[in-house]
């Protein structure tokens, strides 16, 4: 009790800026030294979230290159060759050999008269293309929009 | 000292109630703040600051799976991948034994396992105290739900009335499996994983088993949140072949084919860029089942080989012939009108060499003697106009009874009687009649691959090319471009294009079988006796071949035939070279060769300006 009364009697008799400064050193100091800690704690934390973010994300990335290389092997097994021969047998198709080869005339297509029967050298003619490929855009505002067919 | 003392004591200033206030506030907050600080010190540098500083340095190890390195054809089509299954195990120390029979049944409903062998086998492990017993190594994804799902409903209250449910003691872990999306397309090339290995065994899984290696991997992860290891490690790579899906599957079909037709014990066929090497078609009819490790297992004990294509020499007989006159030719020997009279035998060393039919064929030049495939004629040619040391160090720069290098695992040397051959007690074994055998492809063993390189050099101008699958490699989103050194010029442009013209000459007269309408195509049959132990070459079993390329003037596709013991005919001509032809059609088709004059009508025309 003598040493708080000492210690109250001191700080009432000194002189008030040596108060502000005592009180001011002890606020310093204490800040300084939370400050100090807080900062410590605060990377710490911070290192901690960003540590377990990145493991987490480097755990999902292992899992979805995992999955990628899964879901690679699920598609490839189902466009595969052998997967598309089921397919086509079950839908009733038969398998194609060279002797069942024969061919058709495409419609965009039509062969010279005196050509030889169709085979890869023969010299396919192109008829002649539909208008609608061939009209200028000037002509096909004057006959479509300005003047269609129907009002002529 | 007592009166200055008593002086202070007069002249303190009384410590009134506010004033008592004040300063038990500022000692509670001092002793808050000092317990805040104390505990942020205590963190950074006590006990607890200390655990987390050494938690820096440990680590802990977690199963973590590796997917194996992926395998494509030339056009990026998955030809081997990977799937998701699971390690089941499960923790004897959570089962009481009562529990294991039903145990044992609900496993082996799921696992397609004997009942009575699992429940035996949990039982005495149990009773050894064993903790842990490994289940299956490949559990589907489906079966894993189901078991879950058993898991869930089988459930009970012991006499604690503590709720157990038994199968929760199933651990599974994640990992991978092969998978062949196209089935067992090329299996041969790609070789296999066995369920319980990380190692590949066979074809490209052996020969490139270290960049492709996956499994489960014990990753370490750090105790302290903060630390992340790097958990990649090195990533398997992934390869993309030189083999293209569309030719793989028509000649496995045509070999196939060829089986069937010719009752033959098996067939090979593969079809080659002659210039680089790079193998475009590899099939093998039977090829190894990689679906069924039991059956494929039983396939290599069967063939004692994994891939007929590389690891069985054989006697190739009469193709062996174009290797014979491409030595003569390039040593200056003969010439295309270097005349033989043939009298149907050639007798050398005591050996008496007859030709296919027995017959005697009169004078022919170098071109009658490929044409009718005289063993007499190449016999001479090789015994007579060829020195023996020349003609050892020729096949040895064609590395026969060597390895080509191809990148497959497994492959097998053959080998040839040579000059330097000893026996046990080592007396020579070599005799010139040795040599003459060896001029129309007996007495000689080599490798289908083995012939493709060296007919590939007839093609290409002379230059030895190293087989290969591999294209290219892509690790880490960077591809590694493959391209195998070749093995030196072993004949001559000149030798070559004289070959090449005779060997189109001649095949026409040799087998019209062999011709393809549209296209030119030069090649040689090879129909070889089988040597049987304690009685001789049979008549009956033969290996029939046949080594060929298309187009004829412009060589881009190498293909090589060999169908072993034939039954329908003996005779290359009658059952190699249809095959050869019909897998001519066949590549023409996929890899849009067009026909013969059409390309002659476009050669040197510029796609810029459509001028020649």
């Amino acid at each position: 009790m003598d040493t708080v009364r000492i210690l109250h009697q001191t700080y009432k008799e000194l002189p008030w800026r040596k108060r502000i400064r005592y009180i001011a050193t002890a606020l310093a100091f204490v800040l300084a030294v939370g400050a100090f800690f807080f900062l410590e704690v605060h990377f710490s934390n911070r290192a901690i979230l960003l540590g377990r973010q990145a493991q987490h994300l480097q755990a999902e990335i292992q899992n979805d290159r995992l999955e990628i290389i899964i879901l690679q092997g699920q598609l490839a097994e189902q466009t595969s060759l052998n997967h598309l021969h089921k397919v086509a047998k079950r839908l009733g198709y038969r398998p194609l050999t060279l002797q069942d080869v024969h061919y058709a005339p495409a419609p965009a297509w039509a062969l010279a008269e005196d050509s030889p029967k169709p085979a890869l050298q023969a010299q396919a003619v192109p008829t002649p293309l539909p208008r609608k490929y061939t009209i200028s855009l000037a002509e096909w505002l004057s006959e479509e929009v300005l003047y269609p067919r129907a009002m002529r | 000292m007592t009166n200055l003392a008593a002086e202070f004591r007069e002249d303190t200033v009384p410590i009134t109630q506010a004033t008592w206030r004040y300063i038990v506030v500022a000692g509670v907050l001092f002793a808050l703040a000092a317990v805040v600080v104390g505990r942020m010190v205590l963190l950074a540098f006590g006990p607890e600051g200390k655990l987390i500083l050494q938690s820096e340095s440990g680590y802990y190890l977690k199963p973590s799976p590796k997917p194996r390195g992926l395998i494509y054809d030339r056009s990026g089509h998955l030809l081997a991948g990977d799937r998701e299954v699971y390690e089941l195990d499960i923790n004897l120390n959570e089962v009481a034994p009562t529990d294991i029979p039903r145990m044992a049944q609900e496993i082996a409903a799921v696992l397609s396992l004997d009942t009575k062998v699992l429940r035996k086998r949990l039982l005495e492990a149990k009773s050894e105290g064993v903790p842990s017993v490994m289940l299956s190594k490949e559990v589907a994804k489906s079966q894993k739900a189901a078991l879950e799902k058993r898991a869930d409903e089988w459930v009970y209250k012991d006499k604690n009335g503590k709720e157990v449910k038994p199968l929760s003691a199933l651990n599974f872990v994640l990992t991978t499996a092969r998978l062949y999306p196209e089935g067992d397309l090329a299996s041969n090339v790609l070789g296999f994983v066995p369920p319980l290995a990380e190692q590949g065994y066979g074809g490209v899984e052996q020969f490139y088993d270290a960049l492709l290696r996956g499994g489960v991997e014990m990753q370490k992860h750090s105790y302290a949140p903060w630390v992340v290891l790097p958990t990649d490690g090195v990533q398997p790579a992934s390869l993309y072949l030189t083999i293209d899906r569309n030719l793989q599957h028509a000649a496995e079909e045509e070999a196939a084919a060829a089986v069937q037709k010719t009752k033959a014990e098996f067939a090979v066929i593969v079809v080659a860029d002659p210039y680089t090497g790079a193998i475009l078609a590899m099939a093998t009819s039977p090829h190894p089942p990689l679906g069924d490790y039991d059956k494929l297992m039983a396939y290599i004990n069967k063939w004692n080989a994994f891939n007929l294509a590389i690891e069985k020499p054989y006697e190739p007989g009469s193709v062996f012939k174009t290797i014979t006159m491409a030595i003569a030719l390039d040593i200056g020997a003969v010439k295309p009108d270097t005349e033989f009279d043939d009298t149907g035998v050639y007798t050398v060393s005591g050996a008496r060499i007859y030709n296919w039919n027995r017959g005697a064929w009169g004078k022919q030049t170098m071109v009658g003697c490929l044409a009718y495939s005289l063993n007499t004629c190449l016999a001479w040619v090789a015994h007579e106009k060829i020195p023996k040391n020349t003609f050892y160090r020729y096949l040895n720069a064609f590395g026969f009874g060597d390895l080509t290098g191809i990148d497959l695992g497994g492959e097998a040397p053959g080998g040839a009687m040579t000059p330097t051959t000893r026996d046990s007690y080592g007396r020579p074994m070599w005799s010139s009649a040795d040599q003459a055998s060896q001029g129309f492809g007996q007495a000689i063993m080599v490798t289908p691959v083995q012939m493709v390189a060296a007919i590939s050099a007839i093609a290409n101008g002379g230059y030895l090319v190293t087989p290969h699958v591999l294209a290219y490699e892509s690790m880490g989103g960077r591809r590694f471009a493959y391209h195998p050194e070749g093995r030196g010029q072993v004949l001559s442009p000149s030798t070559t294009a004289t070959l090449r013209k005779m060997l189109t000459e001649s095949l026409p007269v040799e087998t019209k079988t062999a011709l393809v309408p549209g296209y030119s195509v030069a090649g040689k049959t090879g129909t070889a006796e089988i040597a049987l132990p304690e009685v001789g070459y049979s008549t009956n079993l033969t290996n029939a071949s046949f080594a060929g390329w298309f187009p004829a003037d412009k060589p881009r596709y190498v293909i090589y035939v060999w169908l072993s013991k034939p039954k329908t005919s003996p005779w290359a001509s009658v059952v190699a070279a249809p095959v050869f032809a019909e897998m001519v059609k066949r590549t023409a088709l996929i890899e849009n060769v067009p026909p013969d004059d059409v390309r002659k009508r476009f050669e040197g025309v510029s796609q810029v300006t459509g001028k020649k």
